[in-house]
C-alpha cells in the first residue's frame, strides 16, 4: 500500500505555503508547479468549479496536490452531452517522486492518484478523463498502470500534443 | 484587444521563440535579449493561460509599450475542459475501452463519501 497522506482543500489562505512547490524542470512540469502557486488555479475553481487538494505525508511535507472537475464529454451523441470527470492538474513534488523506493503502486504519487479517482468515485462519475503532454512518458506509463487508457491525441500549443486519458472508475447504471 | 505587461515575467529566459505577431511586452527584460525578436511573453499573473505573443522592439526603453493584436492562448486547464468534441474514430476507441472494460483502475481506491474532503 502507498504511504497515507493528510488531505487538505486548497484555499487561498494556503498559498503562501505552496510556494516551494516544484515537481521538475521540463516544460509541462513547471506549468503544473506554476499553476498551483499562482492565482490561476482559483480563477480555474471560480471558471469551472474545480476542487483542489493538497496532500501532506505524516511528517506534515507537502508531497503533492489534485484537482478534479467535471466536464461535459459530446460523446456518443453530440447532442446529448455525458458529464465525466475530469482531473485538470495533478503534480507531485519532485522530493517525492520515485518515492518510497520500491514497487510504483506503493509510492506517493500513487496515492495521490488515488485520492482523486475516489473523488471521481464518490462523484458517481463512470468515467474520468484527463489530459498529459505527449512528451511526459513517465506520466503516460504511470497512468497506464494505474488503468487509465489512451483514446486520442489533440494538438498542444507549440506544436506538441497532449494524450487523452480515461479510466472507467466505477460501472454506473 | 490591448494589455499591457506591467510586470516582468521572472522565467523570461525559457521563454520560446515563435512566429511574429503584434503584441504587448514590458520593457526591463530588453537588455538580456537580442533585438528586434520575436517572443512569446507570458504574463506573471496570467501566464499559464494567457499567452502574449509579441516583438521585442528595438527602441524598447523600459517603459512599458502596448501594441494592438495580442494574441491569448488558452491554457492546458481551459482545453480539458473545453476540448470535449470526440470524433467519430475518437468515440469509437472509447466505445471499445468501455465495452470491453479496458480502463478500469488496477490498484485498491480508497473509500471516500464525499466529493468534499
Amino acid at each position: 500500500m502507498p504511504p497515507a497522506l493528510r488531505e487538505v482543500p486548497y484555499v487561498q489562505e494556503l498559498q503562501a505555503s505552496v510556494q516551494s512547490f516544484e515537481c521538475g524542470t521540463q516544460e509541462f512540469e513547471l506549468i503544473l508547479s506554476d499553476w498551483i502557486k499562482n492565482h490561476e488555479c482559483f480563477n480555474d475553481v471560480a471558471k469551472y468549479g474545480t476542487k483542489i487538494w493538497l496532500y501532506y505525508s505524516e511528517d506534515n511535507q507537502l508531497v503533492g496536490y489534485g484537482s478534479y472537475g467535471r466536464t461535459e464529454l459530446k460523446y456518443p451523441d453530440p447532442k446529448e452531452p455525458r458529464v465525466v470527470g475530469i482531473i485538470p492538474m495533478i503534480a507531485v513534488d519532485s522530493k517525492f517522486k520515485g518515492k518510497p523506493p520500491g514497487q510504483w503502486q506503493d509510492r506517493y504519487a500513487s496515492a495521490v492518484l488515488r485520492q482523486i479517482i475516489s473523488v471521481a468515485i464518490a462523484d458517481g462519475q463512470s468515467l474520468l478523463s484527463l489530459n498529459v503532454h505527449s512528451c511526459n512518458l513517465a506520466a503516460i506509463t504511470f497512468y497506464e498502470r494505474h488503468g487509465f487508457s489512451f483514446i486520442t491525441k489533440k494538438p498542444n500549443r507549440e506544436g506538441n500534443h497532449r494524450m487523452i486519458m480515461v479510466l472507467i472508475p466505477q460501472e454506473v447504471n | 484587444m490591448t494589455t499591457t505587461i506591467d510586470k516582468v515575467p521572472a522565467f523570461y529566459n525559457r521563454i520560446a521563440s515563435e512566429e511574429t505577431v503584434k503584441g504587448t511586452y514590458g520593457g526591463n527584460w530588453r537588455t538580456e535579449m537580442s533585438v528586434p525578436r520575436v517572443l512569446v511573453v507570458y504574463v506573471e499573473a496570467f501566464r499559464l493561460t494567457q499567452v502574449y505573443e509579441g516583438i521585442l522592439d528595438s527602441t524598447s526603453t523600459g517603459e512599458t509599450k502596448t501594441h494592438e493584436s495580442v494574441s491569448v492562448r488558452r491554457s492546458p486547464v481551459e482545453m480539458a475542459y473545453e476540448d470535449i468534441y470526440l470524433s467519430e474514430e475518437e468515440a469509437d476507441n472509447l466505445d471499445d475501452i468501455i465495452k470491453k472494460g479496458l480502463a478500469r483502475p488496477t490498484v485498491e481506491i480508497p473509500q471516500r463519501q464525499t466529493v468534499h474532503a
